[in-house]
């Protein structure tokens, strides 16, 4: 299923997040991140922000971080970001780190 | 900005959350679809805000997810006004105010002129009044503002154009004079050209009338450079004279001199940084003061001031806020250097010479002499021109 939607995705040129439901992380500079498709908070604290994602889980790490609004499946993130990172579910899980 | 005056107007409950599964609490309250916003992390847990109905919801998610809800704060126009409930006089004065300065703008509460330098003020305030025009006239009974402009425009003597605003309780009137044009000569009455100046002439061109001077010659001020009576007769002849307007141009080299008295001290205005405001109030055009001594017991200060105009949202209500601030400063002098006092000397010297030149004066060169006794200078320009100095003057009939 999951190939499908990806193929479809490709072929017919639909933005992925909307058919493969995957997260999508929009950051502005380092000072707000925009979060949509998230599905739920882990952890939150001033310095980290974990939240889960379809098959992982994705890290902000920072300093001063907020959450101004918070919506069933979107976000808005505050404060001074240094990391985004992308765990994935799994044994043979990968990190792709993001050097913000 | 609009969305935080709407939750404002709304209401919201400031919650912390403590417990171990606080972000699941989050998590199911975005589920059950609750409004929750402004969330930042606590030592203890988490604070955000969210409206009355979403927190009711909330307490049954509460005893599933095992956290603890605290009410922080209840924010809002709605627990403000819950909170005064029984203070009618709160609403009441409130109310008074609302309609206070609802109705000040109805009112013509201070009129104010703008451009008159020469014109006749109490001739444009009389047109004004002709028209409804006056502090303390209804807004609704005065005539159309295109009217009164042109009113003023051709009823008042030397306006050229004038601008009517109106400002809530506030009239403002800009008028822009006329520049009158320079009187047109009469080339039919004879005129005699007699020197303005001292000098050495070094051209005369003579268009009409009898030259009396020559280039070389010296002239003192008043001497008669062209004689608007020409002689018409051969000699031999009984005498006949030819009246006319003598036009002619008497180019001489002059010598202006301009002495003046100069210190070599200069008085400095530091200030201390000791700042103190004083407050004054503009109602309806009359100035009531808050204070009874500017000065704020500083020995020298300076004062600037600032005006504010309380505006409603139809227009100027008629008060204006004055705020001066008094600035101590320490006064002291400092010793000027030779050369800043002549630089001085010479530029006010050369202003007062040229303020009394006439026009399409060229100068060749100037000397500045000075004679110091202490502190004082006594400061001379002698300033090398060359200049027109014929004048027409009335002809004196013989």
């Amino acid at each position: 299923m999951r190939r499908f939607s990806e193929f479809l995705a490709d072929s017919m040129g639909v933005p992925k997040d909307t058919v493969m439901d995957l997260p999508r992380v929009s950051v502005c500079g380092d000072k707000e991140i925009f979060v949509e498709n998230h599905k739920g908070l882990c952890e939150y604290t001033d310095t980290d922000i974990r939240f889960k994602m379809r098959d992982g889980i994705v890290h902000i790490t920072g300093s001063g971080l907020r959450i101004i609004i918070m919506k069933y499946n979107s976000m808005v993130i505050n404060g001074t970001f240094i990391r985004v990172e992308y765990e994935k579910y799994g044994r043979n899980s990968r990190n792709v780190k993001k050097n913000l | 900005m609009l969305k935080k005056i709407f939750k404002f107007v709304i209401g919201y409950v400031i919650i912390k959350v403590t417990g171990k599964n606080r972000e699941r609490f989050i998590n199911m309250c975005l589920y059950n679809g609750l409004d929750i916003y402004d969330v930042s992390p606590i030592d203890e847990g988490l604070v955000f805000k969210t409206d009355k109905k979403s927190f009711i919801a909330m307490r049954r998610l509460v005893r599933k997810s095992g956290v603890r809800l605290r009410i922080e704060g209840k924010r809002g126009l709605r627990y403000v006004l819950y909170r005064y409930r029984h203070r009618w006089g709160f609403a009441v004065s409130g109310l008074l105010v609302c309609i206070f300065f609802l109705l000040l703008p109805q009112y013509i509460l201070c009129i104010e002129i703008d451009g008159t330098y020469s014109a006749d003020r109490a001739e444009i305030e009389k047109v004004l009044r002709e028209h409804g025009v006056y502090i303390g006239a209804k807004k609704s009974g005065i005539d159309d503002l295109g009217e009164i402009k042109n009113a003023v425009i051709y009823g008042v003597d030397g306006i050229n154009w004038a601008w009517l605003y109106d400002e809530g309780a506030r009239m403002r009137l800009r008028v822009q004079e006329s520049v009158p044009a320079p009187p047109v000569r009469d080339k039919t009455v004879p005129t005699d050209i007699i020197a303005s100046h001292d000098g050495w002439i070094t051209r005369a061109d003579i268009y009409r009338g009898e030259g009396f001077v020559h280039p070389g010659m010296a002239v003192s001020a008043g001497d008669l450079l062209v004689s608007g009576r020409v002689a018409v007769y051969p000699e031999g002849e009984p005498e006949d004279y030819l009246y006319v307007h003598s036009d002619a141009v008497i180019k001489a080299d002059t010598i202006r001199k301009e002495t003046g008295v100069f210190g070599s001290k200069e008085e400095l205005r530091i200030k201390t940084g000791n700042t103190k405001h004083r407050v004054a109030f503009e109602l309806f055009g009359k100035r009531l003061d808050m204070f009874l001594r500017l000065d704020c017991g500083f020995g020298a200060y300076d004062t600037t001031e600032h005006i504010y105009d309380l505006d409603t949202p139809l227009g100027y209500s008629g008060i204006s806020c004055v705020v001066y601030d008094v600035d101590e400063v320490n006064v002291t002098e400092r010793e000027l250097e030779e050369k800043e006092v002549l630089d001085r000397a010479r530029e006010q010297l050369e202003e007062r010479i040229c303020k009394s030149l006439g026009t399409g004066a060229v100068k060749e060169r100037e000397e500045l002499h000075f004679t110091r006794n202490n502190d004082i200078y006594t400061v001379e320009l002698k300033m090398y021109l060359k200049e027109n100095i014929g004048i027409e003057v009335p002809m004196k009939q013989e």
